[in-house]
């Protein structure tokens, strides 16, 4: 019955695009399989708040963070001031730019929304220092995708702990967070970096 | 300094700092709006328009929730544990069980990668599919820090490799379309095919910060105690949580 409840809530999300509809069966058909009594479905949602609520409330501050960023203006201003230190250095060039997407990325916790940003400012420069078309290609896709895993506020990070921390032995920050950014964001500079120079 | 810059860093040393990451992000978008020339009011504003877009997040989460609890009460989880008990028989060798930690890590990962593209459900297989396996991975002492590293590695890199799914949102609508208008003015073309194969070498350099985490970093035994997945709950509804401390050692 589990299972085809997992199944079932699964298959629902992907065809209606909801989660909500999804969790909502998936708990219906437990209750009808006499999992729990329909009248202990507010127990049960309490619980699953409880369980939830770090992560949703996360979130909800993440999306309220990412505005205020936007509203102040100050994203556009980083990307031009990346131009006053790179000098002629096409090194230090391809790490600024790198490094300059890392922070919109952990700014606005979406790495998809990072690119309309970066594109217009970093494509001109990327020319002018003369990388070529697919270098241009990785720096600014590396830009982009740099600090969506190793993000405090990002899905990336977030969803893993939903799922590991319900019994509450799994730190967001520390298990989650931390390991992805050492794994994953240090590579993804250092091989961007290298790409950018040799393509 | 740039008000960016400045409120990403609060929100970061305030997290590493161990502050609630909700209050971080509070503390950062508070010092990020006054610092980035916005009033109090202004900055507050545009905080709470941000929130409202999170809301229905919040709440689909919190069902989710609730469908984790109902199946961790189906005793799914205990069955779950209980075969993989006794697939690994009584005296469980140090072989076998590496064996099944890599193809448990395996599943994971694939799971998270056509959670991208075959079946694009993005993040909300998560709470669904995780919460049934603690109990194995404790019975492994699987050290959960592999896991998130595997379940991240599989939400982002497909999208930045493979268009397709979410992959064809980022490579194609998003990254070649705005390459492209940027581009088109100082004679810059880039083709479809061109993407995937730029995109290879640092996606590259991710999944060997993969088999790095997996096989080096978190490969030690980690202990976690046999907690249930939410507190139990007293008829009355009365019994407050005890507040426990929930790590056991630091491998």
């Amino acid at each position: 019955m589990s299972g085809v409840a997992i199944v079932a809530a699964l298959g629902l999300q992907l065809y209606s695009g909801s989660m909500i509809l999804g969790g909502l069966v998936g708990v219906a058909l437990l209750s009808l399989g006499g999992i729990f009594k329909w009248r202990e479905a507010d127990d049960l949602f309490t619980s699953g708040m409880r369980m939830m609520a770090l992560i949703g409330f996360i979130m909800i501050s993440a999306a309220g963070f990412a505005e205020v960023m936007k509203t102040t203006g100050d994203i556009d201003a980083l990307v031009e001031s990346a131009f006053a230190v790179f000098g002629d250095n096409r090194g230090l060039a391809a790490l600024i730019m790198l490094l300059v997407g890392l922070f919109i990325t952990l700014g606005i916790g979406s790495s998809f929304s990072t690119i309309p940003i970066i594109a217009a400012i970093f494509v001109p420069l990327a020319l002018q220092f003369g990388f070529s078309p697919m270098a241009t290609v990785v720096l600014v896709g590396t830009a982009a995708a740099l600090g969506d895993a190793g993000s405090p506020a990002s899905d990336s990070t977030l969803g893993p702990t939903s799922g590991l921390n319900v019994d509450r032995q799994h730190d967001h920050i520390w298990d989650s967070v931390v390991p992805t950014f050492l794994h994953y964001n240090l590579p993804l500079i250092g091989f961007g970096w290298l790409a950018a120079m040799m393509l | 300094m740039n008000a960016v810059i400045l409120a990403v860093l609060v929100m970061v040393v305030l997290s590493l700092a161990r502050v609630s990451v909700v209050f971080a992000l509070m503390a950062g978008a508070l010092v990020g709006g006054l610092v980035g020339g916005l009033s109090l009011e202004q900055t507050l504003d545009a905080f709470n328009t941000g929130v409202g877009g999170g809301a229905q997040v919040a709440l689909a989460y919190a069902t989710l929730g609730a469908f984790a609890v109902a199946i961790s009460r189906s005793g799914l989880p205990d069955m779950l544990a209980l075969r993989l008990i006794s697939l690994l028989g009584q005296e469980a060798n140090a072989a076998q069980q590496a064996r099944v930690k890599t193809l448990l890590l395996s599943a994971v990962l694939l799971v998270a990668v056509f959670s991208q593209n075959l079946i694009p459900v993005h993040i909300a297989f998560i709470p669904i599919l995780i919460p049934p396996l603690l109990k194995v991975m404790n019975q492994l002492n699987l050290d959960r820090r592999a896991v998130a590293c595997a379940l991240t590695f599989g939400l982002t890199a497909p999208y930045m490799l493979l268009p397709v799914g979410f992959g064809a949102i980022f490579l194609n609508d998003i990254l070649l379309a705005n390459l492209n208008s940027a581009g088109a003015p100082l004679g810059l073309e880039v083709t479809r095919s061109m993407v995937p194969l730029a995109m290879a070498i640092p996606v590259g350099g991710m999944a060997i910060g993969l088999v790095v985490a997996l096989f080096w970093s978190y490969r030690k035994p980690r202990h976690y105690q046999a907690l249930e997945v939410a507190s139990q709950q007293s008829q009355q509804g009365a019994s407050a949580i005890p507040a426990r401390p929930s790590r056991i050692g630091w491998v």
